[in-house]
């Protein structure tokens, strides 16, 4: 198929204005009972504002998706805003709660750890096995505790599958602002069999963490404990560890993506997103593609941020299992071949609906499970504004 | 523990390098469960008697290299550092390779016809001694151990990481997904050869500073 | 068939919205009934393991926890017992000297001697159960010590 015969078109059918104001109404009601948890508006300026502002900005965004029928370039804008956020938001908290970012031995032992959405696949085994989870934090106490985010995870597994890591990941949005840097990739092409990195990583993981009793990627592998917390350096083998997570912070999830456009520490190592994609085969959203329309030109697969399309996938009218439903394929097919779809309905029609039916969920969650980081990074900055320091 | 890690990834790979060569003895016609699950038996005591072998070799090995604690630390530090660097090339970057059962097809031939019962023992003992990285690796580790009884404990771990991968074939057939698996056992292999690496470092030094 | 799978499909995904906002709407309800089900506890790794023990002192109390030897199944050959010093006025004694028995059988299985204003600890053991301290904690007005043990059939 010759390159220069393709020729963008427009995802699905534009709505007009007041159909897309009527389809966002909704949105409008659910955001402010979501963000406003029940209707508590806050009175304090420095709260008020960025609650207003979140409220404009997700709607803002919402609405430009249904509008436009766009949907991966306002939910980048959005999840790579989440992202950012949560750096300043936790590692200002940290600060001001600990005074440093370092994980002390003293914060481990008081279950002050918040638990993180990674740590999940390798606590199963040990928690099924011996009743305990591998991990520093608490159960039900204190921020991000131990259960809530197991009830936050199995929530959006049923709903998003692998959506998640598109539509909720505060790490992934890092990798997602990193890899529109460019307008065009430096390396295009990274052999495939890479992309089966993650799920070796989860093995390996998996498998250590159960017999060791401890979550040995975070303590070996984790790259975001550049921007989070990570423990104070006080041998050699945390050393080690550290120059570890460093390089592959800095290797995986900015320059990598730099110059390739494509996220490739979710891609090529997160052992989460692998364990994730199997939850891709328990969800009900998916991206399909016609086969009658699609004439393989692979544009979808030079596109997609996590390698989740190949030409094997593409013959058979999926994605591969590792899919984010990112949309990114879906808007830059020139054939409208691609679309959002529900299991066990035709792939050639409903593909609006679908569409629908998927973004209103995934927006929600990404409102309300980001919207609070948001706020308090938004607040942070104010304060430095106002007072001079993040830090109150 | 390690002994059951370098199985899972060695298995993996053995699994689907052999399993093309095993399918035809394993799966013929008219081969009903039970017969399957016979087959597969005297494969695995096959395998197992292999690597029991070379546990008591590598007892002997460790009598062999001696105590002295600080050429011991500094022998099989860097009997680490070599393999763990053959397991990354061998997960990240080799090609292909053969399983060790192709390597006779002469030896099949006249096994199969003049004692096929042996057939599996044979095919099982030569795919359990295939040298591989992961194998190597046992070895070595093996040899580190005080007694005899831990050199076949570690074995006998690594014997049952490798036959996870087998147990479900007399039921389920040939894996249709050989080549993502093969390549995830190959990287996972890969990773824990970065994890000797480590491991083989921190003993050579150590072995160094004692000296 | 067609039509109920498409039903059925249509159906999950129209709940998919539903589902979201009861995850986070009963979020607490949620998480209180997950873990009441599951029933699990942190690590005793990483939390010390449950208190066996509270001595009470002059001006502060002991807490003494389970020795930790948890594997996956069967124990291992090492592990710690951790002791925490909580204060009962507004801090500890600058030295607190504390013979400890780990397992209520009379007999003293090491000696401590902590000074909170340093943070050093020093071991004395009276017992082959005792390794050596694994990590001293100064938990704002607390402190705690980890006490590395080998595994033995009394314990």
């Amino acid at each position: 198929m010759s390159k220069t015969s393709v020729a963008f078109k427009q995802p699905y059918p534009k709505n007009s204005l007041l159909k897309s104001i009527l389809l966002v109404l909704p949105m409008l009601f659910l955001t402010a009972m979501m963000l406003s948890e029940g209707g508590k508006i806050p009175k304090n300026p420095l709260h008020l504002i960025p609650f207003v502002t979140v409220y404009i900005f997700f709607n803002g965004m919402f609405f430009l998706m249904i509008y436009t029928g766009k949907t991966d370039r306002y939910r980048a804008i959005l999840f790579t805003t989440f992202a950012v956020c949560f750096v300043i938001s936790f590692i200002s908290n940290l600060i001001e709660t600990r005074g440093s970012m370092a994980l002390t031995g003293e914060d481990m032992i008081s279950g002050n750890t918040p638990f993180c959405h990674m740590v999940i696949p390798m606590t199963l085994i040990p928690a099924a096995l011996t009743k305990t989870i591998i991990f520093p934090g608490s159960i039900l106490e204190g921020f991000a505790n131990v259960a809530t985010m197991f009830v936050i995870w199995i929530g959006v597994s049923l709903v998003l599958g692998r959506g998640f890591c598109s539509w909720g990941c505060f790490f992934g949005g890092l990798e997602e602002g990193f890899s529109r840097l460019r307008r065009k990739p430096i390396l295009k092409h990274i052999p495939l069999k890479w992309s089966y990195m993650p799920y070796a990583v989860l093995a390996a993981v998996v498998l250590t963490s159960t017999l060791a009793l401890s979550p040995t990627y975070c303590e070996w592998l984790c790259p975001f404990k550049a921007v989070t917390e990570f423990v104070e350096i006080t041998s050699f083998q945390v050393l080690v560890q550290t120059i570890i997570f460093v390089s592959l912070f800095v290797g995986l999830v900015i320059v990598l993506p730099i110059l390739t456009k494509r996220r490739t520490q979710c891609g090529l190592l997160c052992p989460f997103g692998a364990f994730q994609s199997f939850t891709n085969k328990l969800n009900v959203f998916e991206i399909r593609i016609d086969r009658e329309k699609c004439v393989d030109c692979m544009l979808c697969a030079k596109a997609c941020p996590t390698f989740s399309l190949d030409a094997k996938s593409i013959a058979k009218g999926r994605t591969r299992l590792s899919c984010t439903k990112c949309g990114k394929c879906v808007d830059v097919c020139p054939k409208n071949a691609i679309s959002f779809h529900i299991k066990g309905t035709p792939v050639s029609s409903g593909h609006d609906k679908s569409r629908l039916l998927f973004i209103y969920p995934a927006l929600i969650f990404l409102a309300t499970f980001g919207s609070g980081t948001i706020k308090g990074a938004l607040h942070r900055i104010l304060l430095l504004l106002t007072t001079g320091g993040m830090i109150q | 523990m390690q002994g059951f890690l370098l199985g899972l990834t060695s298995g993996t790979v053995c699994l689907t390098y052999c399993a093309p060569v095993m399918v035809p003895y394993f799966l013929g016609e008219g081969k009903s469960v039970r017969q399957n699950i016979s087959l597969l038996v005297k494969f695995l005591v096959g395998r197992l008697s292999g690597y029991l072998l070379f546990g008591v070799l590598a007892w002997i090995f460790n009598l062999l290299i001696g105590k002295g604690f600080a050429l011991h630390d500094l022998f099989f530090g860097t009997a680490y550092i070599i393999l763990a660097a053959m397991l990354i090339i061998y997960g990240f970057f080799n090609k292909r390779s053969r399983c060790a059962a192709e390597t006779l097809p002469g030896l099949f031939r006249r096994l199969s016809s003049h004692s096929p019962s042996l057939l599996p023992l044979f095919f099982g003992l030569l795919t359990g001694m295939n040298l591989c990285p992961p194998f190597l690796l046992a070895f070595t580790e093996a040899s580190g151990t005080s007694s005899i009884g831990g050199s076949l404990w570690f074995f006998w771990n690594f014997f049952l990481g490798t036959s996870l991968f087998f147990f479900p074939i007399p039921f389920l057939g040939v894996l249709r997904r050989f080549e993502p698996l093969q390549i995830v056992g190959k990287l996972a292999a890969g990773i824990l050869g970065v994890y000797y690496l480590y491991i083989g470092t921190i003993m050579t030094q150590g072995g160094l500073i004692q000296l | 068939m067609n039509r109920l799978k498409s039903i059925l499909g249509h159906t999950w995904a129209i709940l998919a919205l539903p589902i979201i906002l009861a995850t986070f709407m009963g979020l607490d309800y949620w998480a209180k009934s997950l873990a009441k089900i599951t029933d699990v506890k942190i690590s005793p790794w990483f939390s010390g393991g449950e208190i066996i023990r509270t001595l009470a002192r002059e001006n502060y109390k002991t807490i003494l926890h389970r020795p930790v030897f948890d594997g996956l199944f069967r124990k291992r050959k090492e592990g710690f017992v951790q002791v925490n010093w909580v204060p009962l006025g507004e801090n500890l004694p600058p030295v607190i000297n504390e013979e400890i028995d780990i397992d209520g059988d009379g007999t003293n299985d090491f000696h401590i001697q902590f000074n909170t204003l340093t943070n050093l600890a020093y071991l004395t053991d009276h017992s082959d159960r005792i390794i050596e301290i694994e990590e001293v904690y100064n938990l704002g007005k607390e402190r705690a010590v980890r006490v590395r043990l080998r595994n033995s059939p009394e314990i």
